[in-house]
């Protein structure tokens, strides 16, 4: 196989995790409000992958496994199109200051896990008793 | 089954962003804003749009016993989109300080995709 092929292989994997994680929380008991859980998806999500990115900053993996949870994964778990569907919703079902309230919270706070999670992932990144068996990983 | 046809459509759905937006960054002209990540939102939320008018017609509905929706709405759809990489791809340009495509790369892909979603939605429904 070519490294093109691992590659598409661990983003449908990726994929299919990410979406079912997501799916398992909206059907979940937890959140008794949809967007309530969609909100914490993207907000996870978000964290995670400032994660990785400040753990990248320092230290390289694998193009498939960098793939894999960037793209599949985190990308799976994530959503544009439900926060599109659900502000729209909001929007007509309830009031057009909630929908305007959801986005801007929802755009907010992913900026700041982003933030949040590459400050932690970098700090973890540039470790150096963390190196020693992550090196191995090349 | 639905978690199988969740996981049919999540994987589908990761694997196609994959092709369209790496097939976008190489044609693309401008290298200042990531242009495959917005129009992927855009094309997934004007998708579910047109998806949501078509089949269902309306928004307050328990999409969640229908199988249907949960592999295309939840699984496809869900997947295609991304918000962990629209926030990353902000947060860079903001770490550059470029707040001209920082607040442009927000504009497009918030206002494009509720306006892809909406006409896609009120299109057929």
């Amino acid at each position: 196989m070519t490294s093109k092929t691992y590659n598409f292989a661990a983003i449908a994997a990726g994929g299919v995790i990410g979406t079912l994680l997501r799916y398992n929380l909206n059907v979940s008991q937890f959140f008794s409000y949809m967007p309530n859980a969609t909100m914490f998806e993207n907000m996870t999500g978000s964290f995670l992958l400032g994660c990785l990115a400040g753990w990248l900053y320092h230290r390289t993996l694998p193009e498939w496994l960098r793939l894999g949870l960037g793209v599949g994964l985190l990308g799976g778990f994530t959503t544009m199109s439900t926060l599109a569907a659900d502000t729209f919703s909001i929007f007509n079902l309830i009031s057009p200051t909630n929908a305007l309230g959801y986005l801007s919270l929802t755009l907010i706070g992913g900026l700041l896990m982003v933030f949040a999670g590459f400050v932690v992932g970098s700090k973890l990144g540039s470790r150096k008793s963390f190196g020693e068996w992550e090196d191995n990983l090349d | 089954m639905n978690t199988l046809l969740v996981a049919l459509g999540g994987g589908l759905g990761a694997v196609s962003r994959y092709f369209l937006s790496s097939s976008i960054e190489k044609r693309k002209k401008r290298s200042d804003l990531p242009v495959a990540i917005i129009f992927v939102n855009i094309i997934g939320a004007g998708g579910l749009g047109l998806f949501l008018g078509q089949f269902y017609q309306t928004l307050a509905y328990n999409f969640y016993t229908c199988s249907f929706y949960l592999c295309f709405g939840v699984g496809f759809f869900g997947a295609f989109t991304t918000f962990s990489t629209f926030s990353l791809e902000a947060f860079n340009l903001l770490q550059k300080k470029d707040l001209k495509n920082f607040f442009f790369y927000l504009f497009f892909t918030v206002a494009g995709s509720l306006v892809a979603f909406s006409a896609g939605f009120l299109f057929r429904s």
